[in-house]
């Protein structure tokens, strides 16, 4: 059995959900993310903005843990609407680095009628 | 050598005591031939972690046939997974995101067939993909 403890970090630990989920969880080398989703975006109903916004947000978290964009292993893409693949792909490519995490994306209703969420598995 | 997932659970907890600057060396990304794209990798590994991308029932011999859909999903990753250097005995988790409720039954009986000992955690879902297919799967194994 391991002993190590996990950490449970945030870069708002007011954040609106706070007692629900942890937006960040450390253990070993791996952090888990919970999905960000754009609600919380300044724009939530443009895919565009909506993605660069969350993207910016999953950066910020990551650094905050230790980790970084480039350290990313795995994202889930959810879209309440698959028509903005497209669109999101566009913000999306690069964002990663040179080896993009390996990534699974899905159509799906989400809080808040968000349009756009990521969830985000990367190392230390 | 390879592992199996029986003893994986002591090799990822060594993995987990490596120090941050070895980690940081460990992500590869695996590529079967010329396939190759900016917005996803097909495998990432780290350590003796395997992430792999989503996998659509699209390319199958009968796309509107969930049996045939899943036995080629599955082959598709039998073929990613060797070229990874790990094996579909080395599964750990399985995504499976499927249109139709109904196609759970028959889904399942070609997947036990695929992981007839010791199969893996999963999780089902019904969702809609990037190419509307009757089915996906993701998953994460152990090399």
């Amino acid at each position: 059995m391991s002993t190590e403890e996990a950490k449970y970090l945030a870069i708002n630990p007011n954040h609106p959900n706070a007692g629900i989920y942890s937006p960040a969880v450390v253990f070993g080398n791996v952090v888990y993310l919970s999905a960000k989703t754009s609600w919380i975006a300044p724009e939530p109903n443009d895919i565009r903005a909506a993605t660069a916004y969350l993207l910016d947000q999953v950066e910020k978290e990551l650094l905050n843990a230790g980790s970084s964009m480039h350290k990313v292993l795995k994202v889930i893409v959810y879209l309440r609407d698959m028509n903005d693949y497209t669109a999101m792909n566009e913000v999306y490519t690069g964002r990663f680095g040179k080896n993009a995490p390996a990534r699974t994306t899905i159509e799906s209703k989400l809080p808040k009628n968000s349009i756009v969420g990521f969830d985000v598995t990367a190392y230390l | 050598m390879a592992i199996t997932r029986r003893s994986f659970t002591t090799r990822a907890l060594a993995l987990a005591s490596i120090p941050a600057a070895d980690a940081a060396q460990r992500k590869r990304i695996h590529r079967m031939g010329s396939a190759t794209t900016a917005v996803y990798s097909p495998a990432v590994q780290w350590g003796n972690l395997l992430f792999l991308s989503g996998k659509g029932s699209g390319t199958a011999p009968d796309p509107t046939d969930i049996r045939s859909c899943t036995n080629h999903v599955l082959d598709a990753f039998a073929k990613e997974l060797s070229n990874a250097g790990s094996s579909i005995e080395n599964v750990l988790k399985v995504t499976v995101y499927l249109q139709r409720p109904e196609d759970v039954p028959a889904m399942n009986e070609v997947f036990a067939q695929h992981f007839p000992k010791d199969p893996p955690a999963r999780t089902t879902i019904i969702t809609r993909t990037p190419h509307p297919t009757l089915l996906e799967m993701d998953l994460i194994a152990g090399i």
